[in-house]
């Protein structure tokens, strides 16, 4: 059943016909308006975000690909041989008396022995720079060596060329007639690994060495090595407890 | 006469011009609603690009990432090697080396001056003391104090005559040698 609208000739002055020509286009036109604020401009803000997103992407594709480039080029077992040659240059073991080892053997091949030595409980510390993956421990140990007049240089020597890396932080000399009593303050560090490393955050740089660095290891592997070997994977041996009985209560 | 002749009434004009303006308004809403669909069809074209684009670099990455990680192994032994060339190299560095340094203060002079006395003041700075026969020597010793304060020679930074004095035909000195 058909609804019949009568309008009036006129609205508003203006003729209805006139008025029905332009219902049309006004309907359309806000059709327009309101897809262009619901439908293109998000699509804008969308393509936008999308290029952002994309430019972040690609920017974290040619990190991976460079390190991962990188590491095709490395031969394993240089790198292996490197990182073993390095381990040496740091203390094997978080322990004082290691150090007196090490000492102790470079100033017996020069005639000197250890008249002394203090290990100050609160000054083995950690190093500021604590990484997450790496932590580092600084353990210094005074030492009073006394030994030949004539052999204190080549003791000096001794100590700055070997294995693993010693620093003299402090140095006194008294003399007597053919004999010579130092009073040094030696350090080294030791490095506790970590299991846990993030490969995906990793820099690149933080996996290549530079050309300083490998410089330093050539340097390095004319120094004598002095430390006691720990061999990969080796396990302390557990204490073995040898029960004997009472022998009067047999 | 009238050469023209109106020969409508006003309001078949008005029809007509009614019919007229219809005609218009209907080929300016075709050509807008034209315009309109392919605006909308070129912005949902390049949407459909870029978000192809992401996942096809999103797939990519997730490719080179597989890689990466199957390079773990190598990738851990290189940066546990970097940090710990890292901490050597900055133990050298910021580590003095006194048996190098007496050393070279010991060589700073030839075998013609004899030197007697050594003592290390403070780090790099040392104090001398000799004795040496003859003008020669003497020259010698002031000679390389000069070239020191004038920076002609590599490796030291400083020297100083602290004393001299001349007994028994010869010349004893005592000077402060500071190494760079």
């Amino acid at each position: 059943m058909k609804i019949a609208v009568q309008l009036p000739e006129k609205i508003f002055g203006l003729e209805t016909v006139l008025l029905k020509i332009f219902v049309l286009p006004i309907f359309l036109l806000l059709l327009f308006l309101i897809s262009f604020f619901k439908v293109v401009l998000p699509k804008f803000d969308q393509i936008a975000s999308l290029k952002r997103e994309t430019n972040e992407v690609t920017r974290k594709k040619t990190l991976v690909e460079k390190k991962r480039d990188y590491l095709l080029t490395v031969n394993e077992e240089e790198l292996q041989k490197k990182a073993d040659f390095l381990a040496k240059a740091l203390l094997q073991q978080k322990d004082a008396y290691t150090l007196v080892g090490v000492v102790r053997k470079i100033a017996a091949k020069y005639g000197f022995y250890i008249q002394s030595f203090l290990v100050s409980p609160g000054e083995m510390s950690g190093d500021e720079n604590k990484k997450k993956e790496l932590e580092v421990s600084k353990i210094p140990i005074a030492f009073v060596l006394t030994g030949p007049k004539e052999k204190y240089l080549d003791l000096m020597m001794g100590i700055e060329r070997s294995l693993p890396v010693l620093a003299v932080d402090s140095f006194d000399m008294s003399s007597a007639v053919s004999q010579v009593e130092l009073n040094l303050r030696v350090s080294s560090y030791y490095i506790e690994e970590k299991k846990e490393f993030n490969i995906v955050e990793v820099d690149l740089l933080d996996l290549m060495l530079s050309a300083k660095e490998e410089e330093m290891l050539s340097t390095l592997s004319s120094f004598d090595f002095v430390g006691r070997e720990i061999l990969p994977n080796q396990q302390e041996k557990d204490f073995v407890e040898y029960g004997r009985e009472d022998p009067f209560n047999l | 006469m009238n050469s023209e002749l109106n020969l409508l009434p006003s309001q078949a004009k008005f029809q007509a011009k009614i019919i007229n303006l219809k005609k218009k308004v209907t080929t300016f809403l075709w050509g807008v609603t034209g315009f309109w669909l392919l605006v909308l069809g070129v912005t949902f074209a390049v949407w459909l690009f870029f978000r192809l684009n992401l996942n096809r670099e999103k797939d990519n990455y997730t490719k080179t990432l597989a890689q990466y990680k199957s390079l773990s192994d190598n990738a851990f032994v290189s940066e546990k090697l970097k940090y710990r060339a890292k901490l050597v190299a900055k133990m050298l560095d910021e580590r003095f080396e006194y048996g190098e340094s007496i050393k070279k203060a010991q060589s700073f002079f030839s075998e013609k001056i004899k030197v007697e006395g050594f003592e290390l003041l403070n780090v790099g700075d040392f104090e001398i003391s000799g004795v040496v026969a003859g003008v020669e020597g003497i020259d010698e010793v002031e000679e390389k104090i000069e070239k020191i304060a004038e920076g002609r020679l590599e490796g030291f930074a400083f020297a100083k005559m602290k004393s001299l004095s001349f007994a028994n035909n010869a010349w004893e000195f005592n000077m402060e040698l500071k190494l760079e």
